[in-house]
């Protein structure tokens, strides 16, 4: 058997050996001290910069009102106070509460036509972010999962799926949402603070020891290792092979790399600034990011709430439109924002809006999308769907196949095929450039 | 949505099933290969084709049959659907590929552009078909595996479950001209057991006695004593709860610790979590397993089918099984109908005296559903009609009545739901039962299951010992389903006892058992084990009295608890996250609870020892609970030397990189 301890004691301290005993590719050439200072500079390193597509999901947690937003009915006795505008596409009227979307209608594209059938919070979400129902049996892999296992880079330093969760959120959904694809595709979960767990050394110990620590480990692992190679074995080595290129990506979470006018255009709200740092990432090769913005729960109050919250929307999505076209990663990157339903037309006693998921708008802009595209209508009072209607599984569709997955390729668990969307479930082609 | 696949294909895709499909992203077959074409071939012309162009089409179409060989070749009107010469230019690719909306195939829609490369390559394969009509018989005929294994032909039921073990695991061997590994070392070994017994690494005192120890049945001694301490009970609870409920229900651990601590039989247990009375106090809690899933039936019905009788019927919800004769429509809402008189109730788990289910069949047929057992044997009820308006006002007062007063509803005079534990558990009708729970525990101590996956235990799935799995199941049903007793035979297998450790070459399939698995530790043993890892070995006191000893060890496993909501439970493929790996490298909780200094704590015995190679020994002895090899001694020696300008910190980094060894992670 071949042993990886040559016995002699230069071994603890020799990077090159170390890098050699790894064996698979991790990059971590660029990993270790040099790579820590790789983001001082505006422009990224290029080792870094990735050629993939990325997803940028704004969750609207709670349920964001469509009669608000993308799909108002002003005059009618379901309209609410609010006014539409005009956009530059002709014919096209949001809410008057979005007027820089309205500016830049002609590169978005509005579904008016969700009917998603599920007005509970949880079950909504989990469709939402997944596509479609769970089975009894069977938990399938959300948005983030797929992406991360499709455009994520095996040895990539950056996090392959983030979510910025909000505790506002209530219970957090993105539990397992990786399912089969197992825990490799799991998010990489940010709290209110921006700086994922455990990314940071401690200031206990040097860097030089932190490194010398892990090469010990790694060669007390390569003689186990040599002879017991399952998969399940190697996935521990592999998992702490990526710690230091992990780390190296700290400075991804600094925002005060950014220089002013970036932060200034996003605003000084939380969600702003997870925007703007769902932008470094994408601009890293972060395959998804996942920013939740909630609470849009109007049950009461429906108009102060989205007086309130809608116009920081219009300015965070407008941010991100212009950010990511100046810096030419729109070819790239695909905007979502959705929620996990939509409100009621009807106004309740406490001048709020319940749930409602028969008729309610999603809006996205980006990569492989028809710019200007409106599909789908409802009636005069946004009670149904009157005109191409479409579910989760739709919208999922969409947005895979404009960033460039294939809806119908099938994972496996067991013998039985999984495909990525349900069979007879197709992408949105009126949508799609 | 997804449509009938009426034909079974037995006997070309049984192996399919056996050959350690556990794992999520198969490779491909071939596509000369049997399989290629019964997968997917032969489905795609089923649903696509075989309306207009088979011997079941009420009017052949262009005179061209496409289910079997001889119609491909011999073609219709417009000539051969292969053309033997030049397979590329073949009719029937043409058709498949064709822009011409007339000349098309299928006439309602092209192919997906993946279904006609799959064409493609079998074409150029040379279109292997097999017959049809042998496989359509075989299929029809298709008996379940476990009639084929003849009871007069098992090993005599007076064995030792030990010996049966070893018998047919070798028998299988030898077939294999597979070698098996050695025997794992003492220290291997007892460090396996104590995992696989109390949910813990043992500490360096008792991996040293036991090797130290010469009495030839020291192993059968080793498991007695970790089988009568307390440590046995709380690790099965943990491990049958997450079985059964993987933590929800409040109360349900209580009923296990009850249970399993009185060591009841596993079939009562059957049938206290399904009639789940909560009143008395031996059950109580028994009906969080009820209760947690009452309000989806749906959900109801597939655990319980898939954690007692290892079977996974949800897709028969919507269609036919496939593959497997035995999982209709019929099957699912068969068993269904045992729950559905089942609903929730304020806080219990209440049942009707009337209900039956109905449900639609692919082909549009709406159908009304019996009592059906996984086995297909139909339980007689009596008749149950419709309430009449005056009952069913007497049943709303019920119901309001008992929820206002926290009582259950009265028990019904028939009740489905006992009905299942009887069908399930009479004598000849046991299989599914007692093979499921085989199975489980067989997987937990082997790492692979004799049947894989654990959900799929139908007759078409083979195992990989048939006839070992039947005599097991026979005995567990004969000896009163005594999980204990199977636990004690199990673990005194050679085949449990081989060395994980294999060097040459690829590992052999895991279903032959010639070489141990690694696997991961469970939460609960992670935290429990690091907890004792780090302890120092002069806090378990040896010359306290037992009691006193198993009261501080419940102790040290319970300290250790906060690490196990960290981690994920291990499943099929299990791989590790880097959330894993961050968390040991960057997170205080690390320094803080495992690298401290306190008295009762490893590191602190650590500094005393002035001799660094003692030191590296000491650390390896208790944490990865066995000697060092030399030449790991001497790194780690080295990494102390060079360091003795920081020694507490050197000792630190040293015992964190044991600790976070993969070696550590892994049972092995």
């Amino acid at each position: 058997m071949n042993s990886h301890f040559c016995g002699s004691s230069e071994h603890d301290v020799s990077r090159r050996a170390f890098l050699r005993t790894l064996g698979a590719g991790t990059g971590l050439a660029a990993s270790g001290i040099g790579a820590v200072h790789s983001f001082a500079k505006p422009a990224l390193n290029d080792t870094l910069k990735s050629s993939g597509n990325s997803v940028i999901l704004l969750w609207l947690a709670g349920g964001a009102s469509q009669l608000e937003t993308w799909d108002p009915k002003p005059g009618r006795p379901t309209g609410g106070p609010f006014a539409a505008i005009p956009t530059s596409v002709p014919g096209v009227h949001i809410s008057e509460l979005m007027p820089q979307m309205a500016k830049r209608m002609k590169d978005i594209c509005v579904i008016r036509g969700l009917n998603t059938k599920n007005g509970d919070h949880g079950g909504a979400a989990q469709l939402m972010m997944r596509g479609r129902a769970d089975e009894p049996s069977l938990r399938y892999p959300d948005m983030g999962a797929v992406l991360a296992r499709e455009l994520g880079r095996a040895d990539s330093k950056v996090p392959d799926y983030v979510s910025f969760y909000a505790a506002s959120e209530g219970r957090d959904f993105s539990r397992q949402g990786s399912s089969f694809l197992g825990a490799r595709y799991a998010p990489m979960k940010l709290a209110e603070s921006m700086v994922p767990p455990n990314l940071k050394r401690l200031e206990s110990i040097s860097e030089i020891d932190h490194l010398s620590r892990a090469e010990l480990q790694q060669l007390i692992n390569n003689q186990f290792i040599a002879g017991h190679g399952t998969g399940p074995v190697k996935s521990h080595a592999n998992a702490y092979a990526r710690v230091h290129g992990l780390m190296s990506s700290e400075t991804l979470f600094d925002l005060s790399q950014e220089p002013a006018k970036a932060r200034e255009l996003y605003g000084p709200t939380l969600f702003g600034e997870q925007a703007l740092m769902a932008r470094r990432m994408v601009e890293a090769g972060v395959p998804f990011v996942r920013v939740s913005r909630a609470w849009w729960d109007s049950h009461g109050q429906n108009f102060e709430t989205h007086q309130e919250m809608v116009p920081e929307l219009d300015r965070v999505m407008s941010a991100l439109h212009d950010d990511l076209k100046q810096r030419g990663l729109l070819e790239r990157t695909l905007v979502l924002a959705v929620g996990e339903f939509g409100r009621t037309p009807a106004i309740n006693a406490s001048l709020g809006r319940d749930h409602f998921a028969n008729a309610w708008s999603a809006a996205m802009f980006g990569c492989g999308l028809k710019p200007g595209a409106v599909f789908g209508k409802t009636d005069k009072d946004g009670q149904t769907v009157i005109e191409d209607q479409v579910g989760a599984g739709e919208l999922f569709a969409t947005v895979l196949a404009a960033i460039g997955v294939n809806p119908k390729k099938e994972y496996h668990v067991g013998a039985r095929p999984i495909p990525l969307v349900n069979p007879g479930i197709k992408p949105i082609t009126q949508v799609l450039a | 949505m997804i449509s009938p696949r009426k034909r079974i294909f037995i006997s070309a895709l049984a192996g399919f099933f056996t050959a350690g499909s556990s794992c999520a992203f198969a490779a491909s077959p071939a596509p000369g290969s049997v399989t290629f074409f019964e997968e997917k071939i032969r489905p795609v012309l089923a649903e696509h084709c075989y309306k207009c162009h088979s011997a079941k089409a009420v009017k052949l179409k262009g005179g061209l049959r496409l289910d079997h060989r001889e119609g491909l070749l011999k073609g219709g009107d417009t000539g051969p659907a292969i053309a033997s010469q030049k397979l590329e230019d073949s009719l029937l690719l043409k058709s498949l590929r064709h822009p011409d909306k007339d000349l098309l195939m299928p006439p309602d829609g092209q192919l997906p552009a993946e279904v006609i490369a799959n064409f493609e390559k079998w074409v150029k394969a040379g279109a292997p078909f097999p017959d049809a009509t042998a496989s359509a018989a075989s299929a029809k005929d298709a008996k379940p595996w476990w009639d084929a294994v003849a009871e007069k032909d098992l090993l005599p039921a007076d064995r030792a479950i030990h010996q049966v073990v070893d018998h047919y695991v070798a028998a299988k061997l030898a077939q294999s001209k597979a070698k098996p590994a050695p025997a794992a070392s003492d220290a291997n070994f007892i460090r396996r057991l104590t995992l696989d017994l109390a949910g813990r690494i043992p500490t360096a005192a008792e991996v040293r006695a036991y090797v130290a120890a010469t009495e030839p049945d020291k192993a059968a001694r080793l498991v007695e004593r970790l089988m009568s301490a307390p440590g046995f009970v709380r690790h099965q609870v943990t491990e049958f709860e997450w079985l059964l409920t993987e933590g929800q229900g409040t109360g349900f651990r209580d009923y296990l610790t009850r249970a399993i601590g009185e060591g009841r039989r596993w079939d009562r247990v059957f049938k206290e979590v399904l009639t789940a009375d909560a009143a008395t106090p031996e059950t109580k809690g028994a009906d969080a397993f009820l209760r947690s899933r009452a309000k989806d039936l749906d959900k109801l019905v597939t655990d319980v089918s898939v954690r007692f009788f290892g079977v996974n019927i949800s897709c028969a919800q919507c269609h036919d099984h496939p593959l497997v004769p035995a999982w209709k429509q019929d099957h699912y809402y068969g068993m269904k109908s045992f729950f559905s008189r089942t609903f929730e109730h304020g806080d219990f788990v209440s049942e009707r005296d009337y209900g039956t289910i109905s449900f639609k069949t692919t082909a549009g047929e709406t159908k009304q559903a019996r009592l059906l057992f996984l086995s297909g044997d139909a339980v007689e009820e009596p008749p149950a009609p419709e309430p009449t308006e005056p009952q069913k006002k007497e049943e709303k007062r019920l119901l309001e009545e008992t929820k206002k007063n926290k009582q259950p509803m009265p028990a019904p005079k028939f009740s489905r739901r006992a009905q299942l534990a009887e069908a399930s558990l009479k004598p000849g009708h046991e299989g599914f039962f007692a093979r499921a729970v085989v199975n489980q525990v067989w997987l937990r101590l082997f790492g692979h299951g004799l049947v894989m996956p654990v959900d799929q235990m139908h007759g078409q799935n083979t195992p990989s010992h048939p006839a070992l799995l039947q005599w097991l199941a026979r005995d567990l049903a004969q000896h009163d389903y005594d999980v204990r007793r199977l636990v004690r035979g199990l673990v005194q297998s050679t085949a449990y006892a081989r060395s994980s450790q294999w060097s040459e070459g690829a590992r052999p399939d895991a279903g032959l058992f010639a070489v141990a698995q690694p696997r991961a530790l469970t939460p609960q043993q992670v935290g429990a084990s690091l907890q004792f890892a780090v302890t120092s070995p002069d806090a378990f006191k040896p010359d306290a009295m037992p009691e006193e000893r198993e009261k501080f060890i419940e102790q040290v496993e319970r300290t250790g608890q906060g690490w196990a909501s960290s981690l994920e439970r291990p499943g099929d493929d299990f791989q590790v996250g880097v959330d894993e790996a961050l968390l040991f490298s960057n997170n205080d909780k690390v320094q803080r609870e495992l690298l401290a200094l306190s008295n009762d704590r490893l590191l602190k015995g650590l500094l005393d020892l002035k001799d660094h190679r003692e030191l590296a020994s000491a650390a390896v002895w208790n944490v990865l609970s066995r000697p060092p090899e030399p030449r790991e001694l001497q790194v780690l020696a080295d990494y102390l030397d060079k360091r003795s300008d920081r020694p507490t910190e050197a000792v630190r980094q040293v015992v964190w990189s044991l600790l976070t060894s993969t070696e550590f992670r892994f049972n092995h």
